[in-house]
Formats: structure tokens, sequence, C-alpha cells
């Protein structure tokens, strides 16, 4: 096993190169990705997404805010060699609806917002509630490992170099 | 940010080890262990110990309240006393010129000052009252998976040091590499290629 602090800086650029790809298969190959969730889930971009890009020592990032058409400059930064840093995800299985940011350095979760769990009015309804509450918090995060396993098996793989294509053709053909 | 608020903030880590036999009764000794304890000398900065979630001013770790459903949930609790400088600023500039006019001299030395200065803080620690901080832990025995309430760095670096304290094992922080590394089930030959490769290009 690699030193934790060593791979944290050698890989960083994993968790880029993921949340990128991710955005490309959201938008051109969703059936992939609710393959690779292993449930019927939906999932697409929201309302927020940080590009950045890196050069020598320098980093520059762009923080894209609001809808669909204004995600339209974040393809144009990409365009420019940025890649995903961080992005806000929105998941749907039926009628539920999970939202949270997703950052590509920590893989950590932020602003997750769960389905509506019941309120605690009683002590004794605590551990049902967070029985509750906990089992919302799991979906996302497991669907969320199995992408990014499928990911990493793709990565890993001879086909990466066809997806960097389809992706490349995505950024590329892209036209405001 | 808690576990149980509407919007939450989630770190994850990977038990690194196992969990000595009787699992929960090693669980609850580290937990008890390191219960937080009231700030007790004046000059004491900061505490930083384990509580329980459902009440986490008057933690209670004993028997097994900590055990909810198939996990265990519980909370880091940090106490910490936060001097406003301003008000140090003010204090150690009035000290430094009692002084100053008391023994009739146009300066101080710079040990002098430094001096004034933690006398000041020592003072000004014994009247401020330490603000608490509750984080969220639940740890999955099972799957030897622990999420932290929070994405702060400071507050992971204290969970990951009182952690290996109380339960004699590490957390490895998941973020993308020990996440491949580590979970997603990679053979030798896919590891040795994940340890070898470079950045992709999406454009030209």
């Amino acid at each position: 096993m690699i030193d934790v602090s060593v791979s944290f800086k050698r890989y960083s650029f994993l968790g880029l190169e993921f949340l990128t790809w991710l955005w490309w298969a959201t938008e051109e190959d969703s059936e992939q990705v609710t393959r690779a969730a292993g449930e019927p889930a939906v999932l697409y971009v929201g309302n927020r997404i940080v590009l950045e890009k890196t050069q020598r020592e320098d980093v520059e990032r762009v923080t894209i805010k609001g809808d669909a058409a204004q995600m339209d400059e974040g393809i144009l930064a990409l365009k420019k060699g940025a890649q995903v840093r961080d992005v806000n995800l929105i998941m749907e299985i039926g009628d539920s609806k999970w939202a949270f940011n997703l950052n590509s350095e920590t893989m950590a979760f932020s602003g997750l917002k769960t389905p509506p769990t019941a309120p605690v009015r009683v002590v004794d309804e605590m551990e049902g509630a967070i029985i509750e509450k906990a089992a919302f918090i799991e979906k996302p995060l497991t669907i969320m490992h199995n992408i990014f396993k499928h990911f990493i098996t793709l990565r890993i793989s001879p086909e990466w170099k066809d997806e960097v294509l389809k992706v490349r053709k995505w950024i590329m053909e892209f036209k405001a | 940010m808690g576990l149980l608020s509407s919007s939450a903030a989630v770190t994850r880590y990977l038990v690194n080890g196992k969990i000595e036999d009787p699992v929960l009764e090693t669980i609850r000794n580290g937990l008890e262990k390191r219960t937080i304890l009231e700030i007790g000398g004046e000059s004491q900065e900061k505490a930083v110990g384990w509580t329980s979630l459902e009440r986490p001013y008057l933690p209670d770790l004993s028997g097994s309240s900590f055990v909810v459903g198939p996990h265990i949930v519980f909370s880091l609790r940090i106490d910490k006393k936060t001097l406003p400088s301003k008000v140090v600023k003010m204090q150690c500039t009035v000290e430094m010129e009692r002084r100053m006019a008391e023994t009739g001299r146009e300066f101080l030395s710079r040990e002098e000052k430094k001096q004034i200065r933690e006398h000041v803080e020592l003072v000004l620690l014994s009247r401020v009252p330490a603000v608490p901080n509750i984080y969220d832990i639940l740890w999955n025995v099972e799957d030897n998976m622990v999420w932290l309430f929070s994405t702060q760095g400071a507050i992971k670096e204290e969970l990951e040091s009182l952690f290996f304290e109380s339960f004699g094992v590490s957390l490895i922080p998941l973020f993308a590499f020990t996440e491949a590394e580590l979970t997603c089930g990679l053979s030798e030959s896919d590891l040795d290629r994940l340890a070898t490769l470079s950045p992709a290009l999406f454009v030209e």
C-alpha cells in the first residue's frame, strides 16, 4: 500500500478525471451510469460546478452556478483544459430525490440532502430516525461508490483510450 | 451538519485493522476511556473526546446506547476556548503601559512582553467559556467503514488521532486513489496498472 499522503498528491488527477468523465457520462451516456450505479438511479449535474486548470504551479478555478444553459460556460472551460473539481449532483430513484456536492480531491460529500424523514418528537423515536436517515445517506454513497468502481475498472483497462476519445469529442464539438 | 440535519457533510474512512474481540466491548471501552471531560484547568484551551449523539452535553456511553440497528453511532465533541485577538491586544497594551509607568522605563524587553502576553492569556482563558462543537460519527463495523459528518481538515485530524488512541486501529481517508486501491476489489495486476497511471488528456 502506497503511503496515504504520497498517494493523495500523486494521484489527485484521478478524482478530477472521475468527475469530468462523470459529467460527460451523465450527459451523453446515461445508460452506462445507471448500469454502473447498480440501481435504476438517474444522475445529473445540478446547479453548481467548479472547474480547475493547473498550469505549472498556478491553479485557475472557475465556479459556475445556475441552470443548464449557464453550464455551457463549464464546457468552454473544459475546452481550455480545465477539469471538474467540485460538482453538485442530483440523484433520483423513482419519486425520491437526493442532492449533494462531490469534491474530486477528498471524494467527500457536502450539502447532502436526502428525501424527507419524519421529525423526531420524543427521544424514543430517535433510534428509528437514525436508522432511517442513515439508510437515506448510505444510498448516494453506495451508488457513487459503484459508479466510481466502474470508472476505475475502465480507467485501468485498454478501453479507456476509446472512452477518452468520446469525452474529447463531446468537449471539442460543443458549440455554445 | 450532523447525521440528522437536513444538509449533511460526510467524509468516509476505512478502518485499517481488526477491532479486538469481543468487538462491542472493545468499542465501549474505547469510548468510555476517551469520553469528553469538562475543561478542568483554568488555562486549558481545548478538550476533545467522545460523547453520545442523543445527549452530547451529558455524555453517557455505557451499556449499548451507541448501538443503533446495524451501526455504531456516537459523536466527537471538541470544546474550545477562543480568545478575541483584539481583547488580548488591548489587555497586553494596558498591562505593558502600567509596567512601564511603574518602573519608569520607556520600553520593555522582548522577554517581559512575552511574559505579559502569557499572563494576560492565562487570566482571560480562566474567564472565557469553552464553546462545544459536535461532529457525529457512524461506524459500520461489518464493512469496516466510518463516516464523519464533517469535511473540515482540523476535525478530520482530531478524529483520526482520537480514534487510534481509543481503539488501537487507524483510519484511512477514502479519496480517489485509496478508494480504488482498497475498496474496489482490484487484483494484483489491476493494482500494478493503477499505480502506473498518468493523467489523461481530455483535450488535445
